[in-house]
């Protein structure tokens, strides 16, 4: 048994458990090292499953793998128990030199998060596609549901159950695949096409994560907003800010909530306290899921609106104001949530003093 | 350090629930108008008064005229009781004259066609010189009637006319009462309802609120005109009885556009005891049939016609409730009824719309405010201008937003259609 953690040069190092706790320096920089514990400081996160592509890839090269897809075919040195100070590199134990897969940095700056959502784009815009014809279809189908309740309620009922059950399938999966880019950045990959792939019960696990994170306090202040505006006759400023406010809320609420979780990997911790702690850790930077995401949020919605009015219309306007906006709005949900995993990886939970 | 971190947690929170507070503090509810029986009491004298020229209750004005299409308010709502609906021989004819002028800009001229004056009656040639100088044209030459032997007169392009029957007021200071965020509410459940899809939809039952300039929601009148009842009293006092008053004065012969009122007919009180008695008529109610041997078939018939209207989509429109007005059947918002219901035309002048209104925002032809339903049994003809006489013909009639719905009841077998009806004519006047 060994702990294998990486120097900041970038060298995968290995050393035995009497080292844990302890310095010493790398062969290759001659920075000095502090070797991991063995009792972690937080549970850690699962990182997001490997793409098709990169699984092939790795299979064709054969490297060991661990369950987190990191690559231990690369780690040249082992520590010495008796001499900490003495590093002894043994070269590594193969017959030919594998073509190792060029892994990128985990992002330092929030420009570079831009990029990642561009990485996975063929992904991106067949979801975008896919959300687009499901939400054109649901609102011009939506007329048409008396037609469905004639020949008897028990038809209309399964009807309606298994367009549900798509609906959230589908939303889960558009779910699972933009959390792959939080759960990454916190298990500290770089940039990849990560994606749920075919795994179901992922899927399934990360739709009923949104769920239980949204049911867990959004939700009613969604109903309050929700009420409101329908119910509070032509609206106003004053009443504007106020359905601003409860939507800024549980927007906000939401993907801290969503953050809370999965860097825990707990479902408990979509708790008003989480959430709050988490702001307090982002201090400044609190400004971007509290205020910037709400934000964006409205302004895609109006779009949206706009663009499922226009479907009713004799026009094409609709469909591809549609699209654009699933566009954008997978765009915007992929890169902020990269952006807040790299910096709750960066920035990692302080465990409680006892 | 940290008291001053508390001091700005405080102030954000106070920022932040201060537009709450405001508006709970401000939230308007559900009020009825108290009624003062003394009010009423005096505002039936008036209501059941036969006006005249010179009328002495009118002190200040001309009283009666100069031109009118009733002598008295219950010659016209008389069906089941002063307030109730009328007959078609009280229909008025309201016209809409679309001209474009020199320099291009569309002009429209809104009024009514009286049916009696004290001196030369309205005729329709004094609308346009191509129209017949006929005075009181009755339905059958305005509209394509079935079985009907007269023919219909050809209006001249941009001139359109059409008559108004006369509706109920039962329960009118229930619908005064609702809220205009009732009926907004109502308008944004149809939009979400029907897929986000627009008012301005030809076959769903979108409707939409009408907003008059002062930003309120109209409650009364086939093109929800009126905001309150006080002001659809004033109205009517003014376009049917010629009764000048604060809120509207008295409309001029069509042959004499320059006549000048005289006066006030009717002053702010007496308008105020007119609409306390029109708010003090009871609610229609939902009656069975009075033989008791008929009871038991009749309420089960109705049961099952109440579960078939709301089943082909009739509850759409005609929402059995509204707020907290049970039994209204109506959601008090235009809908497009489609071309062979159009009717364009108001009182006088067009209503004044918002400033920043587009100009299409106003009610359209085809537009009209679902009447309420109760106490329908006791108001036939029916439909804006009373050119259907039975309730089966009305459904049929219907068109545009309400085609679909006219479908699925033509779509019953004629045993369930006897069942829509038997409920609905239990819907009787107090």
């Amino acid at each position: 048994m060994s702990i294998k953690f990486i120097c900041s040069c970038g060298k995968h190092l290995r050393a035995r458990d009497e080292m844990a706790a302890r310095r010493s320096v790398c062969p290759r920089c001659g920075a000095p090292v502090g070797i991991p514990s063995l009792q972690p400081t937080h549970p850690g996160t699962r990182a997001a499953p490997l793409t098709p592509q990169e699984r092939r890839r790795l299979r064709r090269e054969k490297p060991s793998e661990d369950a987190f897809g990191v690559d231990t075919a690369a780690i040249t040195a082992d520590l010495s128990p008796s001499d900490p100070l003495s590093i002894l590199a043994t070269p590594p134990k193969q017959t030919r030199t594998p073509r190792l897969r060029r892994r990128r940095q985990l992002e330092t700056r929030w420009t570079e998060c831009l990029i990642y959502p561009f990485l996975g784009w063929r992904l991106f815009l067949a979801l975008a596609l896919v959300l687009t014809v499901l939400s054109a279809c649901l609102v011009l189908l939506i007329p048409e549901m008396p037609r469905f309740l004639e020949p008897g309620r028990e038809i209309w009922l399964s009807y309606y159950f298994a367009c549900l059950s798509l609906v959230f399938l589908i939303a889960a999966y558009i779910g699972s695949t933009v959390e792959c880019a939080l759960r990454s950045a916190l298990a500290g990959e770089g940039p990849g096409a990560y994606w749920p792939g075919w795994h179901i019960g992922n899927v399934l696990k990360s739709g009923l994560r949104w769920l239980f994170c949204f049911l867990a306090g959004p939700i009613v202040l969604v109903a309050l907003a929700g009420y409101y505006w329908l119910y509070g006759g032509d609206l106003t400023r004053l009443d504007w800010l106020i359905v601003a406010e409860l939507g800024t809320l549980a927007i906000a609420y939401w993907m801290l909530a969503i953050v809370a979780t999965n860097e825990s990997n707990r479902l408990r911790d979509a708790n008003p306290l989480r959430v709050a702690q988490l702001i307090y850790r982002l201090r400044y930077r609190a400004i971007v899921p509290v205020l910037v995401v709400p934000a964006l949020v409205f302004v895609h919605g109006l779009v949206a609106l706009f663009a499922l009015a226009e479907l009713h219309r004799p026009t094409i306007l609709g469909w591809p104001m549609l699209l654009a906006f699933w566009c954008s709005a997978l765009f915007w949900a992929t890169f902020l949530l990269r952006w807040l995993g790299v910096w709750c990886y960066r920035n990692p939970r302080m465990p409680p003093l006892h | 350090m940290k008291g001053s971190y508390w001091g700005w947690y405080g102030l954000i929170g106070v920022v932040v629930l201060a537009p709450v507070g405001v508006r709970v503090l401000t939230w308007p509810g559900f009020r009825r108008q108290a009624i003062d029986p003394a009010m009423a009491q005096a505002g039936q004298t008036l209501f059941l008064h036969e006006w005249k020229a010179g009328d002495p209750l009118s002190p200040g004005g001309d009283g009666l005229g100069p031109v009118y299409n009733a002598a008295s308010c219950v010659a016209c709502h008389h069906q089941g009781g002063p307030g109730g609906a009328g007959g078609l021989e009280h229909n008025v004819t309201a016209f809409t004259m679309t001209e474009i002028t020199l320099d291009q800009r569309r002009q429209t001229r809104e009024g009514v066609v009286h049916s009696y004056a004290l001196g030369e009656p309205d005729k329709l040639s004094q609308v346009h010189h191509a129209l017949p100088a006929v005075s009181r044209p009755t339905l059958a030459m305005l509209v394509s009637l079935p079985g009907s032997e007269r023919s219909r007169i050809t209006f001249p392009s941009g001139v359109h006319l059409s008559q108004r029957n006369t509706p109920a007021l039962f329960g009118a200071n229930q619908i005064d009462a609702l809220p205009d965020r009732v009926i907004i509410a109502n308008e944004r459940k149809q939009r979400l309802k029907w897929g986000l899809a627009s008012a301005k939809s030809e076959d769903l039952p979108v409707g939409r609120a009408h907003r008059l300039a002062d930003g309120r929601i109209g409650h009364f009148g086939w093109k929800a005109q009126s905001a309150s009842l006080s002001a659809f009293v004033q109205a009517a006092c003014a376009n049917e009885l010629g009764l000048s008053n604060p809120g509207q004065a008295q409309p001029r012969p069509l042959g004499k556009p320059n006549t000048q009122p005289t006066g006030l007919d009717l002053i702010a009180e007496q308008c105020d005891q007119i609409t306390s008695f029109v708010a003090s008529l009871p609610q229609p109610v939902e009656r069975l049939p009075d033989e008791s041997r008929l009871r038991d078939f009749v309420r089960e018939e109705a049961t099952a016609g109440k579960r078939l209207f709301e089943r082909v989509g009739c509850a759409d429109c005609h929402a059995p409730s509204l707020g907290e007005v049970k039994g209204l059947y109506s959601d008090l918002l235009l809908h497009d009824m489609g071309q062979p219901l159009e009717g364009g035309g108001s009182y006088n002048e067009p209503p004044p719309q918002k400033p920043d209104a587009p100009s299409d925002d106003g009610p359209q032809p085809g537009e009209w405010r679902t009447p309420p339903l109760w106490g329908v049994a006791d108001s036939a003809p029916y439909l804006h201008d009373g050119r259907a006489w039975t309730l089966d013909k009305a459904i049929e009639l219907h068109g545009g937003q309400a085609a679909r719905s006219a479908r699925s009841f033509a779509g019953l077998s004629k045993a369930e259609q006897a069942q829509v009806i038997a409920f609905l004519k239990t819907l009787r006047a107090p």
